[in-house]
């Protein structure tokens, strides 16, 4: 799909956009998803497990945080409680992206800070980008 | 989980019928209840059977055996049947787990299909594939749908069962939500050679429910009028205020139900005969959930039905106070 993105245009305009970090274990959908919102505009930077998504949290601030529960070394729920704990990653706005949906779940993670909760089967691509658009007011 | 590990966990915990409610078990299904009913039940046997036989023999020893036997029969008695209702409570127990893991499983992938497709259909757009190409993954991406729609309700089922549906109570505007469906479904429903009206109603006042779950029991009624029409018929719909509800009423002159197979109608899985010989496809959740999701917001649901004739399928609602 890169072939859409002439590279020297993302570095044109890497300096205006906003930086989203997906934290997901799958890497079919973190290419998916990556491609459609790099399409639009945005930076994504991946992490494919809990731990490594804290990581970059505190490194490179993104603008809003795409988060799935269940992940290797650390899960959603533990990312989530750190970042809140963390002052220098409280403010960035969480929104959970998961197949999960009980009550309990979805209270928790309301709960532990995230400013949203999807379930990625309800979700098209373009209602998500459209979703991550009202959350960072644009 | 078994649940002779875990029973005197349970006693010890005063977690009795926390537990047994949460596994979607009634009280006197609930093996760890039944072996305390078990306990009192040879206690008084015991006693019963000692004061019985002290009456009518001096010997304490042929007291002591009769109590003795009395009370080795019920427990082995007990132990058959509470390890009976042990591997039904278990299998129920396996079998809302597995629905829900498989559920759960099933989901990561079909969302990546969902998303590449989007993927797709989006460059098929812009040209880059020839017309069939584009056809074809749209055959792809409706049929996704169905599969994580299927995924979605196996889902709501597993959580119906085991207690685990919670819903919310919000004002919704029901006229609102039926118009809108209705209007989506006119192509639908012209392709099945069916006309569809919704009857207009004053000024309809909000009910109180869960607006996905409204959708979809509005969406499944909807669904169900229009697939099993013979063609050319047409459907009605009907919302009207009754006292402290809303009546949402679909009549259709499509396939009826036959007269003895209504009981079933509103279980699990179950299809008519005369639905699985019309419509290859469906899953025979959506009045079993539809039926749930009513009761539960303070409704009714019912239908009245003849066979070749047509069905008139009706819910209430409470009306926003």
């Amino acid at each position: 799909m890169n072939h859409i993105f002439d590279s020297s245009f993302v570095l044109h305009v890497s300096s205006f956009m906003k930086k989203i970090l997906f934290i997901e274990d799958e890497p079919a959908l973190q290419k998916t998803l990556s491609s459609a919102f790099t399409s639009e505009g945005f930076e994504v930077i991946q992490a494919l497990d809990g731990e490594t998504g804290v990581r970059l949290a505190r490194q490179k601030k993104p603008d809003l945080l795409l988060l799935d529960l269940i992940l290797p070394k650390m899960d959603g729920f533990e990312v989530l409680r750190q970042l809140q704990a963390d002052p220098e990653t409280k403010s960035i706005p969480v929104v959970v992206l998961t197949n999960l949906e009980g009550m309990g779940e979805v209270q928790k993670v309301i709960e532990l800070g995230a400013r949203d909760y999807l379930v990625k089967t309800n979700y098209k691509l373009d209602e998500l980008v459209a979703k991550v658009k009202t959350s960072l007011n644009l | 989980m078994c649940y002779t590990e875990n029973m005197f966990g349970f006693i010890k915990d005063g977690h009795v019928f926390g537990e047994c409610k949460r596994s979607g078990l009634g009280l006197w299904e609930c093996p760890p209840f039944l072996f305390i009913v078990m306990g009192f039940i040879n206690i008084c046997a015991m006693l019963g059977s000692y004061f019985l036989a002290s009456r009518y023999t001096d010997e304490p020893m042929v007291a002591a055996l009769v109590v003795v036997s009395v009370s080795v029969l019920i427990l082995v008695i007990g132990n058959f049947i509470i390890s009976g209702f042990n591997k039904i409570a278990e299998a129920n127990l396996l079998k809302s787990e597995f629905i829900s893991i498989v559920s759960h499983q099933l989901r990561s992938p079909l969302s990546i299909f969902k998303w590449t497709m989007d993927i797709l259909i989006k460059e098929s757009e812009g040209q880059k594939f020839n017309r069939d190409d584009g056809m074809y993954l749209n055959i792809l991406k409706e049929n996704t749908e169905r599969m994580i729609q299927l995924v979605s309700l196996l889902l709501e089922a597993n959580r119906i069962e085991s207690n685990r549906l919670v819903l919310a109570r919000n004002p919704i505007p029901l006229y609102k939500i039926t118009e809108d469906m209705v209007n989506s479904v006119i192509w639908y429903a012209k392709a099945y050679n069916v006309e569809i009206e919704l009857h207009p109603l004053l000024s309809p006042p909000d009910i109180i429910g869960d607006m996905d779950r409204v959708k979809m029991v509005v969406q499944n009624l909807i669904d169900n009028a229009i697939r099993y029409s013979r063609g050319k018929g047409k459907i009605d719909v009907y919302i009207k205020s009754e006292g402290r509800f809303l009546k949402w009423e679909i009549h259709d002159d499509g396939v009826g139900i036959p007269r003895e197979q209504q009981k079933f109608i509103f279980q699990k899985f179950f299809r008519s005969d005369n639905a699985v010989k019309h419509q290859t496809q469906g899953s025979g959740l959506g009045l079993f959930i539809a039926k749930a999701v009513v009761e539960e917001l303070g409704g009714e649901i019912g239908f009245k039905s003849e066979i070749d004739t047509g069905s008139t399928f009706w819910f209430t609602l409470p009306i926003k106070p």
